[in-house]
């Protein structure tokens, strides 16, 4: 065999696993579901779900950050059905799609680390019990405390997607992963209602942060639905 | 003298179309015969046959199975065949690399 062979078959072997991994990538389900997820608790926080009278302050539910804040019962009761209920959705979309496509690829991983990870954070919330609280030795760690906003959910969902990306193998998946995780650490420490007060769009602070995380998951789950497509079409072969 | 890497090229992988059927396996956790065919644009008994030698040398397991009335055939790689086809394109690598050194 000559080294140009050699090389042509190398290529072609590159080609064809470039094109199976593009067909089997999934990955804008995932990224809508999630988005849609976060911008789900927009109704629940402005119409204080839940939240029965008196003092808006006095009366928390199981609110899901690491220090007391003022979250209504019926977002926190939202985000406990929403982020189980969207990881199987996720898990389903998934393997319909592996059958419909004819291409199965591991998702497992992912939906047990989301869990799990959720899991977690439910132990850290500030109104579990302090023997079972998880971060409770830690509520003083100042750099956890910052997390003040309540809306460690969003945290949660941006750590599982880098699980999602080494599953997928997608450079662009981990560049996004990166990004979101940015913006979710950036909902939680920081009022990103601020920046738009300077250009006079006046949000209240959770408006602000749930929709700059959410927005973002599902302009790139767009995105990567006009990039990708729905998948399960046709296939086309890799040049041989 | 170190052996020339030719003499590392697995006869069993070496076939072009069983290196796109492992290297297309290698990415999944499971492949369906139809999705193999198109890919590799291989007929039936064509990729029949290469599957054959591919699961008598343990290299990849085929589950055959039924989806409602319609027979499915989904095919697996195993750790060996990954083993295999890192060890194939190492080679074919290492082929490369040397021609270019002697130029």
């Amino acid at each position: 065999m000559d080294s140009a062979r050699a090389e042509q078959i190398l290529d072609s072997l590159e080609e064809i696993s470039r094109e199976t991994r593009r067909a089997r990538h999934g990955y804008w389900f995932p990224l809508l579901l999630s988005g849609l997820i976060v911008l789900g608790d927009l109704p629940f926080s402005y119409f204080r779900l839940g939240h029965y009278g008196g003092s808006f302050n006095s009366f928390h539910g199981l609110c899901l950050c690491a220090v007391d804040s003022n979250h209504p019962f019926g977002s926190t009761l939202y985000w406990l059905l929403a982020v189980p209920l969207g990881y199987a959705a996720i898990a389903a979309y998934y393997f319909i799609r592996g059958r419909r496509t004819g291409l199965k690829a591991r998702i497992w991983p992912y939906v047990v680390t989301g869990i799990a990870l959720f899991a977690l954070m439910i132990l850290t919330a500030t109104q579990v019990p302090k023997p079972l609280r998880f971060m409770y030795r830690l509520d003083n760690w100042r750099y956890y405390a910052h997390f003040n906003q309540g809306f460690m959910p969003v945290v949660v969902i941006s750590l599982a997607l880098f699980v999602l990306a080494k599953l997928e193998r997608s450079k662009m998946l981990l560049f996004i992963s990166l990004v979101n995780f940015a913006v979710a650490v950036l909902a939680n420490t920081y009022n990103i209602s601020n920046v738009g007060q300077r250009i006079h769009w006046i949000w209240p602070d959770w408006a602000a942060n749930l929709a700059a995380a959410g927005g973002f998951l599902v302009f790139v789950g767009l995105l990567s639905l006009l990039v990708l497509g729905l998948g399960g079409g046709r296939h086309e072969p890799a040049p041989r | 003298m170190s052996p020339h890497p030719v003499n590392g090229l697995d006869d069993v992988v070496h076939q072009r179309a069983r290196l796109g059927i492992l290297a297309i396996l290698n990415e999944t956790t499971k492949t369906d015969f139809a999705y193999l065919k198109d890919a590799l644009e291989l007929t039936d008994g064509n990729l029949s046959r290469h599957l054959t030698v591919l699961e008598e040398a343990n290299l990849i397991d085929v589950e055959k199975g039924y989806e409602g009335k319609r027979p499915r055939t989904w095919v697996k790689i195993t750790k060996l065949g990954k083993k295999a086809l890192a060890y194939e394109v190492e080679a074919l690598k290492t082929l490369v690399k040397r021609v270019e050194q002697t130029r």
